[in-house]
């Protein structure tokens, strides 16, 4: 009886983790994923060249990453109505690729200037403060010093599975999202969706191959593990 | 006991049923938010027709080329060879030169707290910034820069539209509005008005390739992370002017 009592009791308290999670703002949500980024870039041994080390990094500066933004949101509102065009692994696969597209360019940077990261003043990124559109989409305000300049960089949150996630950056007031939307809309007028997703795959086949036994090859394994391999090479 | 049992028991499918109605609305939910998200991307406010797509194209790659193969190789070795202090402070005199560009702007679009301002860091810049190459006014909080206008800016707030996208060779996106209002900024640069002409056509290269040099690696890194470069300068650019335009 007891037992069952203490299950219970557990079971009202798992309810209570969403409410209790929920209380939590989409600007602390940033300044935590800003203060553990900057943690992680302590850690960083600049001196350890080993591809094994490069990829952990990577990978947990991904699963970082992962935390706060919402990339599937992202990759839906890419293609916009053409998301519903494509089958299940099309979505997934897409949304790999796009991940793939956005996160090459990001730990390419990322790796060639951690030096410089390591010694940026956590000061120079300045959190202005939030705006709530409804009960589930913000905005966050920031701005970052850069060549003696204040870029403004603002991030739309929305709530989703219970915490805030981003959905699009915008940097001096251009929105990512809708800069690669209007260069898949433009794409979609000529090709079929399928055809897009088979374009981006060869765009990105040079560098995943060149990536398989490197240190960036894992994003691509890692992310697209989901879908069949099979599947994913048939074409 | 057996009553508790019942209860517990009881309690359990509750609690499971309700966890279940719980998951098929949270779903109905994400989609009611997808489709908001959706609403809000649909709307077509970066659109810009492009009726000379061929030609934008071709000049597009001709700056494209001249970028790697001129401008970014001299900016380079500038940026090597100038200090980067002494860049920027170049880059905040031509600034304080083009004060009347603002100036005039900010008249025309009758937004006169920001002409006062505009003239107060002139003024200050000027006499205590050794000509403008140091910048003391923005310790001011007051007299931080306000935000840039210019021609094609005014053009805008008088409600012109952005007709449509135009490449141009050297200069690079724009619209016709934009190009138009290019040419009002030519008129009111000091800079236009320095004797002989290849002088002043030497001052404004100059001020191209040291504004370039604090930018570079922007394109190819933009280039690298597009599906079509082309069509990303171009909504990029928009999204950037129509930003502007509401500041």
């Amino acid at each position: 009886m007891r037992r069952r009592i203490i299950f219970l009791v557990f079971i009202f308290f798992l309810g209570l983790i969403p409410i209790t999670r929920a209380a939590q703002q989409p600007i602390d949500s940033l300044r935590v994923y800003i203060d553990k980024t900057f943690d992680l870039f302590k850690t960083y041994d600049s001196n350890n060249t080993s591809v094994e080390y490069k990829t952990k990094f990577e990978e947990k500066t991904l699963k970082l990453a992962q935390d706060i933004f919402a990339f599937d949101i992202m990759a839906r509102m890419v293609l916009g109505r053409y998301w519903r065009e494509l089958n299940k692994c099309e979505q997934k696969e897409f949304q790999c690729l796009f991940i793939e597209l956005v996160a090459q360019n990001y730990f390419d940077k990322i790796l060639q200037h951690v030096e410089d990261i390591k010694k940026f003043p956590k000061k120079n990124i300045k959190i202005l403060g939030q705006r709530m559109y409804t009960s589930r989409k913000a905005e966050v305000m920031t701005k970052i010093k850069y060549n003696d300049k204040y870029i403004p960089i603002n991030y739309r949150f929305v709530f989703i599975e219970n915490k805030w996630k981003i959905y699009d950056v915008y940097v001096e007031g251009i929105s990512l999202i809708r800069n690669y939307r209007s260069q898949f809309q433009d794409l979609l007028l000529k090709k079929s969706p399928s055809d897009v997703i088979l374009e981006l795959r060869k765009k990105l086949k040079d560098t995943w191959c060149k990536k398989q036994n490197s240190a960036k090859g894992f994003i691509f394994k890692w992310l697209c593990a989901q879908c069949k391999e099979g599947e994913l090479y048939a074409h | 006991m057996h009553i508790k049992k019942g209860f517990c028991m009881a309690l359990a499918i509750l609690l499971f049923f309700s966890s279940i109605s719980w998951a098929i609305e949270s779903n109905n939910k994400n989609q009611d938010l997808f489709s908001e998200l959706e609403g809000e991307y649909s709307e077509s406010k970066a659109k810009i027709s492009d009726p000379i797509e061929p030609v934008n194209r071709f000049f597009f790659k001709v700056n494209d080329k001249l970028y790697f193969y001129f401008l970014k190789p001299v900016a380079k070795g500038y940026s090597l060879v100038v200090p980067k202090n002494f860049r920027q402070g170049i880059s905040n005199c031509f600034k304080n030169i083009r004060y009347p560009i603002r100036a005039i702007n900010d008249i025309l679009e009758f937004r006169f707290i920001r002409f006062l301002k505009e003239t107060s860091r002139f003024v200050i810049n000027t006499a205590l910034g050794f000509g403008g190459l140091l910048d003391p006014a923005s310790g001011v909080g007051a007299l931080r820069a306000p935000p840039q206008k210019d021609t094609g800016l005014t053009l805008g707030e008088w409600g012109i539209g952005n007709g449509f996208y135009l490449v141009l060779p050297v200069f690079g996106p724009s619209t016709l509005r934009d190009t138009i209002g290019k040419v009002g900024d030519h008129f009111m640069d000091p800079i236009t008005y320095i004797e002989p002409v290849y002088a002043s056509a030497a001052l404004k290269a100059e001020d191209k390739i040291n504004n370039l040099s604090f930018h570079l690696g922007e394109y190819e890194d933009l280039k690298r992370s597009a599906i079509d470069p082309y069509i990303s300068v171009r909504n990029a650019y928009i999204q950037y002017r129509n930003s502007q335009l509401k500041k």
